[in-house]
């Protein structure tokens, strides 16, 4: 018997969980929303820096597809009411093989900001719909499109606290009022 | 919601006790899920009060659900040379000790290098624990300490509990089929009880 598809979800969020936690040295907070409205699993920040985070959306697959006879697949795919497309440098994928032999995610894993994964899964709009079809090669040697967004299960934690890092300069409350370089005497340091 | 054993720090790895409790709940959660084949269900009470962190029950079949208590580690005790030993060691108030048959612990060294449980696991039910996990009773509470051996050829009092992980799921079924027979059992035993009861076999 297979665990159902509400199973593998949740277990696959825990295993993502678990992975910033414990990789990040607890520094990385995740927040559920209350409802799944629009499609985040995870709130992420890093604690005490509230107002600072990202959504992600995490994504699983129990199964390897065989592209040859040594090179093994994830393949994942799913629809979007075209309304509900989020495309935001605060909105991320996280891409895992959940493999049910271990019991747990297998190397590597894919953090993928959402314009990027959009633009690179074989978009199709049909009816009121995006269809999304990611299929990414596992194998440690793989140069494919996928690629650049690899991270290692014991990675995760140090990845994440980076993409904050990053993506703090580019949040709102992290850019100047205007005007206020205008205003005389004011110094601004920044570390 | 913190699991761990007070001694048990989170301090080498620096996640926090609160940390430390959910992940190894969720930990727990996915062994028992997908070591059953998705046949384990398990519900998280919305609070804490009865010292339940799930409830379990095979899909389905309601009315004979195991209680379970998630216990870890973040670090193993050297006692010996060779000897690696789990040991947890947490207070219960003493108007709160649950002796029931249908309420477990479940006792694990979690590992923050490879961010998994390492084998064996306890699973052990709590009026055992109770009675030898060195309790010590300290004003209105009881202190337990869970000690046991890590090593493969151990015989120590906590051997016959130890459970590897892709078999936990199994072992959880087994738990609730068993005690539904004896439950069955008792509820049989207590209908001979009954005043006025004629008991009528066929020849």
């Amino acid at each position: 018997m297979r665990i159902s598809s509400v199973q593998q979800g949740l277990i696959a969020e825990y295993e993502f969980a678990k992975f910033l936690m414990v990789g990040s040295g607890g520094k990385i907070e995740l927040a559920r929303p209350m409802s799944d409205d629009e499609a985040r699993d995870y709130e992420i920040h890093i604690r005490g820096k509230v107002g600072m985070g990202f959504a992600c959306q995490v994504k699983s697959a129990m199964s390897l597809h065989k592209m040859s006879k040594n090179v093994r697949s994830i393949n994942i795919f799913f629809d979007i009411p075209v309304e509900r497309l989020v495309n935001s440098p605060f909105y991320w994928y996280f891409v895992a093989y959940l493999d049910p032999k271990s019991m747990g995610l297998a190397d590597p894993t894919f953090l993928i900001p959402s314009e990027d994964f959009h633009r690179l899964a074989a978009p199709i709009q049909r009816g009121g719909k995006w269809r999304f079809s990611m299929a990414a090669n596992m194998e440690a040697k793989s140069r494919d499109r996928w690629n650049p967004y690899r991270v290692g299960t014991l990675e995760l934690g140090a990845r994440v606290l980076e993409i904050s890092r990053d993506l703090g300069k580019l949040h709102p409350g992290a850019k100047l009022p205007p005007g206020l370089l205008a205003i005389p005497d004011v110094l601004v340091i920044r570390a | 919601m913190g699991n761990q054993g007070r001694s048990q720090g989170g301090r080498a790895t620096r996640i926090s006790y609160v940390q430390q409790g959910i992940v190894t709940q969720n930990e727990f959660a996915k062994l028992v899920m997908m070591g059953s084949g998705g046949r384990i269900e398990l519900a998280a009470p919305l609070t804490d009060d009865e010292r339940r962190d799930f409830e379990v029950h095979v899909h389905g079949r309601y009315g004979s659900a195991l209680a379970l208590q998630v216990k870890s580690a973040m670090r193993l005790a050297r006692l010996s040379a060779n000897a690696l030993y789990l040991r947890v060691h947490f207070g219960v108030r003493a108007s709160r000790v649950v002796n029931d048959p249908v309420f477990w612990y479940f006792l694990a060294y979690f590992n923050p290098a490879t961010v998994r449980f390492d084998d064996p696991t306890f699973l052990v039910p709590s009026a055992f624990l109770h009675e030898h996990a060195s309790p010590r009773k300290k004003g209105d509470e009881w202190l337990f300490t869970f000690q046991a051996s890590m090593e493969p050829g151990s015989h120590d009092q906590w051997e016959p509990y130890r459970v590897s992980q892709v078999a936990l799921g199994k072992k959880v079924t087994q738990v609730i089929n068993d005690l539904r027979k004896l439950r069955a059992s008792i509820d049989a035993s207590q209908l001979l009880e009954m005043p006025e009861l004629i008991w009528a076999r066929t020849a």
